[in-house]
């Protein structure tokens, strides 16, 4: 019973025992029996890295990451992964710490340089080391996003200053504005619209009118043609060359005209001087008709005198007996 | 003794008992202590109280752990919805088992199984004298009934916690596969996802205090037994109480101690 139990004991340590160590070894993904190297790779910062995260190459895993060490100085991370002896690892090869998924888990991808070339990689001087670069994790891509947010509370605190009570009214009246600016514009254009039809239509009036007119001289034309060619336009201008003989013979005579009016012009023109020398001669005085004008003691004897001829015709028209005495017999 | 009185004698009286218990208690760690060299004595002991601490409570152990693992697979996938992968199945199956609930329900079950076993045995022999009897025969009754016990507790259940965790990951397995939309290579890579080898070492130092806290409880009582079949009743549920409150208390500290 004794020697029973001692064996069933031994049994169950020995497999709980093999149990924990074969199975933390399962679980932290160690190859068992398959060959394995050690690589090592240099960063400034590993990010949320740790031991047993996935080695990858394209995307495949290779190897899981064995140790995660502070340089002595503190001055870099070195990460040593432990992969298949035969996977392939390609030329001028880099390491990328990246998160694998959103939930913290990360990984670790070797890479050719020329893939990511513009990663900032931290080199060794030993050239077994692999140069390494860390993507930004969560934490880092919330702290950028925080101080955005933050940048927009300032923007938005300061909007708020400016926007006051009166910016508000004053902005709703610069749309009430606008919004009367428009109705006038969609007015106007509305007005250009139909001035536009009106236009339209009378361009069109008078396209129409302009192709009868067309017509019209392709009928006058026809017309003229056909006088051309039955001889009527021969008689018009031959007509018309008598016509314009008669002008001639008009103009002609119209020119004598001419020279024999110069002729009186020139004599109405002596009339005219030997006036004015008269007219002189009276405005000097000379002359009975000059003393006449000039002279007032003679104008008064001729208004007396017109006066007693006036009284003495008057007289005699009342009186005339007075004056003829007329005896027949 | 007046009215007002008692209650403050009730405290005095408790306070005395649990300083005359730590007494007690340090007297008897200090006993059991000085009866580990006396390997003699309890060295041939030790694989029949392995056996009944460790192999014979494995079944029950496996059960729990099982149920577990499944329960814990199936709550892990109805409260994953959305934006959580369902692989975190297996990450919360593994950490959980291995971290708490293997360790703790598993002690929390040995604590009644075995601590009461222990306490209601050595009450029994304290009772009925024959722990007397073994001391008139010029044995330790430490070195042949408490160290072997204690050291069985220790040894075994570590590895049947460890058991248990596999267990449990395995029934959460098993449960993924077949009753969620969840393939093996999933439910490893969620497994695999957060392990360190630091849990399984953090599981078994916490299995290993449980043991010792199990067994160092359901002997303490067992020898503290007084009077007939009463006494051995009172002393099997103290050390099925106090053990299991103990394995709390010492879940907390390894959490604060090692996480």
């Amino acid at each position: 019973m004794k020697r029973r139990s001692e064996v069933i004991v031994g049994v169950v340590i020995l497999l709980g025992a093999a149990l924990t160590f074969f199975g933390t070894l399962w679980l932290k993904g160690a190859a068992l029996g398959r060959e394995e190297v050690v690589l090592e790779a240099r960063f400034r910062e590993v990010g949320q890295l740790m031991e047993g995260n996935a080695v990858k190459v394209r995307g495949v895993p290779i190897g899981r990451v064995s140790e995660v060490v502070l340089e002595p100085g503190g001055d870099a991370v070195l990460v040593r992964m432990r992969v298949r002896a035969d996977a392939p690892i390609p030329q001028d090869a880099v390491v990328l710490l990246s998160p694998e998924s959103m939930f913290g888990d990360w990984q670790a991808e070797i890479h050719p340089r020329g893939r990511f070339p513009r990663y900032d990689y931290l080199e060794s001087l030993d050239p077994d080391v692999l140069p390494g670069y860390s993507l930004p994790d969560m934490s880092r891509l919330t702290a950028a996003l925080d101080r955005i947010a933050e940048n927009v509370a300032v923007v938005s605190d300061r909007f708020q200053i400016a926007f006051t009570e009166e910016t508000a009214v004053n902005i709703r009246e610069a749309v009430e504005n606008i919004q009367q600016v428009s109705e006038q514009l969609t007015n106007l254009i509305g007005a250009q619209e139909r001035t536009m039809h009106e236009l339209s239509a009378h361009l069109e009036g008078t396209m129409k009118a302009l192709g009868e007119a067309v017509q019209t001289v392709n009928r006058v034309s026809r017309h003229v043609e056909s006088a051309v060619a039955s001889g009527e336009l021969t008689s018009i201008v031959d007509n018309m060359e008598r016509a314009t003989a008669q002008i001639d013979s008009l103009s002609a005579a119209l020119l004598a005209a001419s020279r024999d009016l110069r002729s009186t012009m020139a004599r109405a023109d002596t009339a005219f001087h030997a006036l004015g020398s008269v007219m002189a001669g009276v405005e000097q005085g000379q002359g009975t008709l000059g003393r006449l004008v000039q002279d007032s003691t003679l104008y008064g004897d001729l208004v007396r005198t017109n006066t007693l001829l006036q009284s003495l015709l008057r007289d005699f028209q009342e009186n005339p007996r007075k004056y003829i005495n007329l005896r027949i017999f | 003794m007046h009215g007002w009185s008692a209650p403050l004698a009730w405290v005095g009286r408790s306070a005395m008992d649990l300083a005359a218990a730590f007494g007690r208690f340090g007297k008897f760690a200090a006993a059991a202590t000085r009866a580990a060299g006396d390997v003699a004595t309890w060295g041939r002991l030790v694989a029949v109280q392995m056996a009944r601490i460790g192999v014979d409570s494995l079944p029950l152990a496996l059960f729990i752990a099982a149920f577990t693992g499944i329960v814990m697979a199936l709550q892990a996938s109805y409260t994953f919805t959305g934006a959580i992968p369902l692989y975190f199945v297996g990450t919360l199956v593994g950490k959980t088992m291995i971290l708490e609930l293997g360790p703790v329900l598993t002690g929390l079950a040995l604590a009644g199984r075995v601590g009461a076993n222990i306490a209601a045995e050595i009450g029994t022999m304290k009772v009925t004298e024959q722990i007397d009897a073994l001391e008139t025969l010029a044995y330790n009754p430490m070195s042949y009934l408490v160290v072997p016990r204690l050291i069985a507790g220790i040894i075994m259940f570590p590895i049947v916690v460890a058991f248990a965790d596999a267990m449990g990951i395995v029934a959460g397995w098993i449960t993924a596969i077949n009753l969620l939309d969840l393939s093996t290579p999933e439910f490893v890579r969620g497994l695999r996802l957060f392990f360190a080898p630091f849990d399984v070492r953090y599981s078994l130092v916490k299995a290993a205090s449980f043991g010792l806290a199990v067994t160092a409880v359901g002997c303490f009582f067992g020898f503290s037994t007084r009077g007939g079949a009463e006494g051995v009743g009172q002393a099997t549920t103290r050390a099925v109480v106090v053990g299991s409150m103990l394995i709390l208390v010492l879940d907390a500290f390894w959490a604060v101690a090692l996480l």
